[in-house]
Order: structure tokens, then sequence, then C-alpha cells
């Protein structure tokens, strides 16, 4: 038997306990309040509760005037997420940053190398795994050429977005990306990602994009985007058109092999 | 090739049969799943909006209750952040799509931080929640007595795990989402959400046991 076997505390006593709360105990003003701006349109960002009494609000403010450029400079510091790094180089031959040249042998000269939003082509043959701690894995495959997305701030701008000009960028998202979005750029258009496991494909004929889990959302513009549920994948034609079908098993077969090989790069260790 | 072992390992080709019969009857007869209703709230529709407001607003504030701790004012907030996002991506929605699942994770994240910047201000102690209040305005027998009285320490300890573990939690016990459903909100391998809320469970026993007399 397990220790919990003798615990008063049984699991359904928990859940009961859980439950026992009621599921709508809401203030009625609250509720039909918001329920009309909702309808209405009109809802706003909550007014954040807590704020300082009265009293002391002008002491705070002069404060807060005096402090400001300090506090700025440090919450962008503090509040910056983590840098991007290099977890796994295959292949041989020379990287491209921007203006600068590494061999994938060099490791410390990649991860030294990495610039946000310059431009990297992967030799052909070879393949890049980079990596936001906990946020965002992506794999440029051989050949690729995509710039590098700025690093993420933990609390504003947590957003992502990197442009791919062609090859092919699979893409696994990690527990601290939820709430967050990606977006990528290609000759075609647009792809929004909000919490998936992905792949993009540029060549001369279009964008293909691969879903395994999650949804993107796809489309010329931020305008005329479509969801792409698992197990689909849309292409965007040269042409401007579209076309939607499953995935094929050569893509599929490569995002599980990305995800078995790197997936406990973006997921952290329970141990 | 990619030897079976790695397959097995690696993702659904199809949908998990439900762990439970909750989320089985769940998806039949929620009217966030409807597809009629959410398209007339991609169109802002103001009927189809008044009936996803009135059906999704006990499952968003249910959430919000649990996941901050029972603190009512915070429990607004992620509420009214929920309903603004839903709003301002509504043309973005996909009708053939439950909303419950996304209305989930947002509350979740929001919830998140909302804790988080609680964490700055002084806390109010747990008892001051509406559960104490409406248990305290509502004449009771003993057995609801002590019923609330539960909640109100599942919520203490519920309120000292991490964000994630609570989230985890409510979603299992609160909402009945079973594991791959929470590990696909919460972008966590089915593994970890396992026993993160094994562990979340654990926790709290703890907590509980160490407060009885």
């Amino acid at each position: 038997m397990s220790d919990h076997d003798h615990s008063p505390w049984s699991d359904e006593r928990l859940a009961r306990g859980l439950r026992e709360r009621g599921s709508d105990h809401a203030r009625e003003a609250f509720r039909e309040g918001l329920k009309k701006d909702f309808v209405q349109g009109t809802i706003e960002e909550p007014d954040r509760h807590g704020s300082v009494a009265p009293g002391r609000r002008r002491v705070a403010i002069r404060w807060a005037a005096a402090l400001v450029p300090l506090a700025a400079a440090l919450l962008v510091y503090l509040g910056l997420g983590p840098a991007l790094r290099v977890v796994s180089v295959e292949g041989e031959g020379t990287l491209r940053i921007g203006t600068t040249q590494v061999e994938l042998s060099d490791r410390a000269g990649l991860q030294r190398a990495l610039e946000a939003e310059s431009l990297i082509e992967v030799p052909e043959g070879s393949r890049l795994g980079l990596l936001f701690e906990d946020i965002l894995l992506f794999e440029a495959t051989s050949g690729t050429r995509m710039t590098l997305p700025p690093t993420p701030h933990r609390w504003w701008q947590r957003d992502l977005a990197f442009e791919i000009q062609s090859g092919e960028v699979l893409i696994e998202t990690g527990p601290e990306f939820a709430g967050r979005e990606l977006r990528v750029r290609t000759p075609e258009g647009l792809i929004v990602v909000t919490g998936t496991l992905l792949s993009i494909e540029r060549s001369a004929g279009g964008t293909c994009v691969c879903v395994i889990e999650g949804v993107a959302q796809v489309g010329r513009d931020a305008k005329s985007l479509h969801p792409v549920p698992p197990g689909q994948r849309r292409v965007m034609l040269v042409d401007g058109s579209a076309k939607v079908s499953e995935i094929v098993p050569p893509h599929r077969d490569a995002l599980r092999d990305f995800h078995d090989r790197l997936h406990h790069r973006i997921t952290p260790s329970d141990g | 090739m990619i030897p079976d072992s790695a397959r097995t390992r690696g993702l659904p080709d199809r949908e998990p049969v439900p762990e439970n019969h909750l989320e089985r009857d769940r998806v039949a007869d929620d009217p966030l799943s409807d597809a009629s209703l959410l398209a007339g709230v991609r169109n802002r529709d103001a009927a189809a909006l008044e009936r996803f407001f009135d059906a999704a607003f006990p499952h968003v504030h249910g959430l919000a209750i649990r996941l901050t701790g029972g603190r009512r004012e915070a429990a607004e907030d992620v509420t009214q952040e929920v309903f603004l996002k839903v709003y301002r991506v509504a043309d973005r929605l996909d009708p053939a799509r439950p909303a419950r699942p996304w209305l989930t994770t947002i509350a979740c994240n929001a919830a998140r931080d909302a804790t988080r910047r609680a964490k700055t201000r002084p806390e109010r102690p747990v008892d001051s929640t509406f559960v104490a209040e409406a248990s305290a305005s509502t004449p009771a027998p003993s057995a609801r007595e002590e019923s609330s009285e539960d909640a109100l320490r599942v919520q203490a300890a519920l309120d000292r795990l991490t964000e994630t573990e609570r989230c985890i939690v409510v979603l299992h016990d609160y909402e009945g989402l079973p594991h791959s459903e929470i590990a696909r909100t919460l972008a966590l391998s089915h593994a970890a959400v396992r026993k993160r809320y094994s562990r979340a469970l654990d926790r709290m026993r703890q907590h509980l046991e160490g407060d009885l007399p």
C-alpha cells in the first residue's frame, strides 16, 4: 500500500474539496457588467486590484518618477528571457551568421556568434538545433536560410518572430511558451504558432506548414489566417493559392524524429 | 528508419480515449463545442456573444477562483482578461474547434500572471475568500459545514503549490481533464503531467495533515 492509503485525505476527498467551492459565486454586478462589456465590445483591461491607499499615493508617484529611468533599465534586464543556445549540431561545414562564418565543429564559436535577427545559412547536409530554454526549440535543416529570433521577454514583448527565406525549420514549443505567439514569415505569407509541434518548409514552389500537435494559423497575412490542426498541412503556393491535405509520411517521420531526438531539451527534468 | 520504440514514444496518431466519463460527457453536451455558436462569436454577433458568455463564464470564473487562491479580486481580473482576449481574437476563431480547451489555456496563463503580480502585494488571508462568505451567509447542516471547511483547507493547500502544479490539479480534479489533454493545454509531456500531479497531491496532503490536530 502506498503512503497516501493511510492518509485521511484520499484523492476523492481532495477532489471533492476542490469542487465544493462551487463553480459560480461571482458578484452579480461584476458578472453582469462584464457580460455587457463583452457583448458590446467595450471590454477593457482589468483595473488591477490591490492599489496603494490614497494617502500614500502622492509620495509613491514622486518616488516612481525619480526612479523610472533606473527601474526601466533594470526591468528590461531582469525581464529578459533565456538567451538563445545551440543544443545540437549535425554534419560539417561552415555556418554563415550575418557577415561572419563559423565552422560547425566550433561549438563555442557558434554560440558566441549567435545574434538576434541576423541571417543564418546552414550548410548542405547539416542541421542546427537552437533553444530558448523552456520556451522554443527549433532546428534549421540542410540549406536553410532564416533569421534568428530576438530573445523573448518574460513580462512584455513575450512573442517571438523570425523569417524563413528557404529551407525547412522544425519547431517545438516548451512549457513556458503558453500565452505567447511565434510569428514566422516566409515570402508566401505568415504562420502564427501558439503552442505546437510543426515544420515550416519554404522552397521555390511555396511554403508548406505541417502540424503534428496543436494548431498553427497560416495565411498570406494576419487578416487571412487559416487554422491548421494536428495531422494536417497547408501549402501556400507562389501564385497565391493554397492547398490543404493530410501530412505526408516523410514530414510526419521527420517531425517525430526531431521530437524524439530533442524533446528532452525543451521539457524540464522532473527529477 | 525510426525504430518502433521511438514511434511508440512519439506522437499519437489519433485522439486518446478519454480517461473518465466526465471528458466524454463534457464534449458531447458542451455548448462551447457548438460550431454554430462559435461561428456567431467569430462574427461578433450580439446574441451569440451573450450565449457564449453565459456558457463560458461559470467555467472561466470557476477556474479563476481556484487558480488564484480564492482571491475574489484576482479571480475577477483573470476572468475579465480571458473574455477580453476572447473578444480580441474572435475573428480568428475556428468554429470546428471546441472553445473550452483554449479558454482553459488562457485562464491558466492569466491566473499565473495574476499570481505573480499578487506576490508583490500584501496577501489577504484565504479565510476572507468568498467561500467563507458564502458558507457563512447560508444556514448549513453539519455535513455542509464540514465540506465547506474541507474546501477552505484544500484551497489553502492548493495555494501552496507551484503555479503549474496548481493548474494541473485544478484541470484534473475540477475540470475533469485527462492527463493527456492537460499536457496539450500546458505544453507539457504526458509523463510530466502525471508526475507533477502525483507530486502535487502528495504535497497537498503534507500541508493538510500538518494542519490537523
